[in-house]
Order: C-alpha cells, then sequence, then structure tokens
C-alpha cells in the first residue's frame, strides 16, 4: 500500500493566525481564552470563549466574495490556502479526478443568526438572498475547490467533533487506496454567535472560568473557533518532487459507540483507539504520545481516561497524554483538524504540547498530562483523538518521517 | 423605461452603482444579463432595490424570467415605489 505523506500545514485559531504562530503557543504554553468579544454576553453565564484574533476578512476576500462566505468557510479556504502553499506545487501535474478535497460540514451559524435575528426581533420581510449559500455545511469545501482550483472528488463530512478527523481520515484511505495522489483535508468552525453560546450554555456543558483538561477541579468546555488543513499526499510523489515532508499518517480508527447523543461510552472509544493501532499495525507500546479528545467536561476525560487504560494498560504509565483544547478552546468541528496540525508539529519539533489549566490530579484520570508547560521529547509515533457528540469516534495514528 | 420619472433615473442610478457598471449603458433595451452580472449579483441587488425603497419585489412578478431588460427593471420597481407611495397617502 502507498505511504501517506504529510506535506502541508495551515492552522488558525486563537493560538493565532498561522502554523508559526500556532507552534509558537504551542511550546510557549498560551491559553488563547478570554472573555468574548463582539457578543453581547451579559446575560450569560459564561463569558469565556477562545476566538481567533486581529482576522481581517478583507484582508483575504474580495468584497464580492465577502457577502457568500461565512466566517466559517472564510476560516477553511485560509487555512486550506495556508496548507497549499507549504506544500508547493503539489497539484502540478496531477490529473484532476486523483486530487480531492475532505472538509468538516460545518453550518454558516453567523449567517443563520444574522438572517434569523433580522426576521423575528427585526421584523425584516426576508433574510439576506445568501443565507442559504453562507449556511449550508458543504460551503466550505465548495469555497475551497472554487478558491484552489481543484476539480477532483471533494465533500464534506459531519460527525459533529469529530468532522475533521472523519476528513482527514478519509482522505487518508483515499490516497493510501490509490484513488488520489493529492488530497486537503480538515475543518473550519465559528459557533461564536449569540445564539450558539446562549445554546451551549444551555446543554450546561460550558466552563465559566476556562479549560482544565483532566484537571480534578475541571467544570466544563470552552468554545472555540478556527479552522486547520492538512496537504496529504502520495508519500513516493511527495518525495520525487522534493517535497518537504512534515510526517506521515499511518493509521485511522473509526468506531461508533451507539448508545447516547451526548455521552461518551468507554469500550467503543477504547475500540477506536484500537483500530486506530490495527490499521498502522502498531503495537500499544509503539505509541509515545496522544493527542486527546480532552474536552474538560467531567465525563469526556473520565470516560477518555478509561479506554485510555483498557487499549494501553501499564504503558500509560510512559504515555504523555496532553489535551491541547486547554490552549485554543475547543473548537468542534475544526478541533481534529488543529489537534492533527499539533500532534504534527509535536513529531517534527520534538516536543509535547501541554495541557494547561492543570490545578490538581484526578484518580478518574491518572494520566501524565504533560501539565502548565511544554515538555522537549523526541515521540515518533503518535495518535491524535476526536470522540464526537453522538458516539461517533475518530483516532488518526501518525508517525515522524524519517526517510 | 419612463425615463420623465425621476424615480427611474434613481433607480437605474442605484443599480449602476450596485453592479458596478456605468449608467450610460444601462438602455431600457439592455438585458440585465448582459451587464456582466452573475444570476447571485441580481437577486443581491433586487434584495437591495426592496431595502432601499422599502418595497417588496415579487418573485412571481415581472422579474422572474431569464430576459429581463433594464427597462422592465426599472420600471417594474418605479411602479412598486408609486404604488406604495400611492398607498400612504
Amino acid at each position: 500500500m502507498p505511504r501517506v505523506a504529510i506535506t502541508g500545514l495551515g492552522s488558525l485559531s486563537a493560538l493565532g493566525n498561522d502554523v508559526a504562530a500556532h507552534l509558537a503557543g504551542l511550546k510557549a504554553g498560551t491559553v488563547g481564552i478570554g472573555e468574548t468579544q463582539g457578543i453581547d454576553v451579559s446575560s450569560m453565564k459564561t463569558k469565556i470563549s477562545a476566538q481567533v484574533k486581529d482576522f481581517v476578512p478583507e484582508a483575504h476576500f474580495e468584497p464580492r466574495q465577502l457577502g457568500l462566505i461565512d466566517r466559517t468557510s472564510q476560516f477553511a479556504v485560509v487555512v486550506a490556502r495556508q496548507a497549499l502553499n507549504d506544500a508547493g506545487p503539489a497539484l502540478d501535474g496531477v490529473a484532476r479526478h486523483r486530487a480531492g478535497v475532505v472538509f468538516a460540514a460545518s453550518v454558516g451559524f453567523h449567517a443563520v443568526d444574522d438572517s434569523y435575528h433580522k426576521l423575528y426581533a427585526d421584523k425584516a420581510p426576508r433574510p439576506h438572498p445568501f443565507t442559504v449559500p453562507r449556511a449550508m455545511p458543504s460551503a466550505q469545501v465548495s469555497q475551497i475547490t472554487m478558491d484552489l482550483g481543484i476539480h477532483g472528488p471533494a465533500f464534506s463530512i459531519a460527525s459533529a467533533c469529530s468532522s475533521a478527523s472523519h476528513s482527514i481520515g478519509t482522505a487518508f484511505h483515499m490516497i493510501r487506496s490509490g484513488m488520489l495522489d493529492v488530497a486537503i483535508a480538515g475543518g473550519g468552525e465559528s459557533q461564536l454567535t449569540y445564539g450558539m453560546l446562549k445554546s451551549w450554555e444551555a446543554l450546561r456543558v460550558l466552563s465559566p472560568d476556562g479549560c482544565r483538561p483532566f484537571s480534578r477541579d475541571r467544570n466544563g468546555l470552552v468554545i472555540g473557533e478556527g479552522a486547520g488543513a492538512v496537504v496529504l499526499e502520495n508519500l513516493d510523489r511527495a518525495v520525487a518532487r522534493g517535497a518537504t515532508i512534515h510526517g506521515e499518517v499511518i493509521g485511522f480508527g473509526m468506531s461508533a459507540d451507539g448508545m447516547d447523543i451526548t455521552a461518551p461510552e468507554t469500550a467503543s472509544v477504547a475500540a477506536s483507539l484500537r483500530f486506530a493501532l490495527e490499521d498502522a499495525g502498531l503495537a500499544p507500546e509503539a505509541v509515545d504520545y496522544v493527542s486527546a479528545h480532552g474536552t474538560a467536561t467531567a465525563l469526556n476525560d473520565k470516560t477518555e481516561a478509561a479506554a485510555l487504560r483498557l487499549v494501553f494498560g501499564e504503558h500509560l504509565g510512559k504515555l504523555p497524554v496532553s489535551s491541547s483544547k486547554s490552549q485554543y478552546g475547543h473548537t468542534m468541528n475544526a478541533s481534529g483538524a488543529l489537534d492533527f496540525v499539533t500532534t504534527t508539529l509535536a513529531l517534527r519539533e520534538g516536543f509535547l504540547p501541554p495541557t494547561m489549566g492543570f490545578n490538581e490530579p484526578d484518580p478518574d484520570c491518572d494520566l501524565d498530562c504533560v501539565p502548565n508547560a511544554a515538555r522537549d521529547a523526541s515521540p515518533a509515533i503518535a495518535l491524535s483523538s476526536s470522540f464526537a457528540f453522538g458516539g461517533l469516534n475518530a483516532v488518526l495514528a501518525l508517525k515522524r518521517y524519517e526517510g | 423605461m419612463r425615463t420623465d420619472d425621476p424615480a427611474v433615473a434613481e433607480i437605474v442610478d442605484f443599480i449602476s452603482a450596485e453592479v458596478g457598471v456605468d449608467s450610460s449603458l444601462l438602455t431600457p433595451d439592455t438585458p440585465v444579463s448582459e451587464l456582466g452580472i452573475s444570476s447571485l449579483d441580481l437577486i443581491e441587488t433586487i434584495f437591495k432595490l426592496e431595502g432601499r425603497f422599502g418595497i417588496e419585489i415579487p418573485n412571481d412578478g415581472p422579474l422572474n424570467g431569464t430576459d429581463v431588460t433594464v427597462g422592465a427593471l426599472a420600471d417594474h420597481v418605479a411602479a412598486l415605489i408609486h404604488a406604495k407611495q400611492a398607498g400612504n397617502a
């Protein structure tokens, strides 16, 4: 089977607006969480989020484009451009049906929120006519194909907070199976609207004061926004064209709990981890680092820790597991892509991203979570995990590139 | 196109600014489809005309075809404006 190289990265999050800023933030232990700006949060108990800062849409899009593209898709297009730019001439000489795009399906919530507000509150006779093209969940992948001139297989994947991981995993499979030479995959998301913040608060999963994964005093997630993208490529082709190879994708595991629309399930989470190892041909002891889903809800972290214990047993004592959501929040449909970028950088640069906000150990989360500071290390094999609402799990296995 | 109607002149100027076409090119017989704008541009222009003049342009009215001219568009909008003014009087 063809090996699959990671030849391009793109990121946009509360840590910064490109991969260099992302890497610097990870290493420095920056926490991009703060009081939410631009939305009236006075009626909300949770006033914090992990917002993208200093993003100027006009710097990236023509005025005519902006009316048709939601903030979510703007993020997705910008990171896809970054990733392709990073990859160099990856599309040159590729047959049009052998280059594809797979991205998360994310509703354009800003379009929905703006238009419905005008209808319901302002009693406008009709919403903006572009509400539908801005809101439709496939908009981000369509906008990317239009922007980058890609004409092969392209579609969106919806699996809540696993959407981007499923997208990257699917693109990986498409290259490994020989169907594609190159794929751009990832996800973008901005749910930072008045309506969605109120909706998340109503679900009682938001922390009012910070994201503290695996810490005994954790009390909920912090919503973030952003996007991540990767260029995946047939490794032989990438080597032949002299591309810089950031790492390899070597396995992908999926499972469905089939139990509950929000609560995770230990055995099923463990199964997705095992399937990723099996797909990659790895023994559990070969894994050097796990980028956790680590949302900082009481239940997620406890379930995830128990699943890791089931899969790794004794090895878990030597296996660092951290959650970067403590730094850039829970970016929902983008989270799998941002975590994948994080994990790729950890392998390439030789460090372990921290779990910030860690205050006290929890016996239910008996992990080395790399508390409060990044650590020098030389991981060769890592997993990047996403465990979504509705029990849709996706785990990617990555390997440092060593020729 | 009733060029003696000041509302028509205002409408033509508004369309000209919206679609970025010099108003001298907006003759009554010019098909809207030849203004170099997409169907979405036309839809957005209609939406903005509604907001600008406080009218509602019906989906099933004379603008529903594919061969709408600038004259038909301007006359239709002007008629809706006059009807609204008459209704308010």
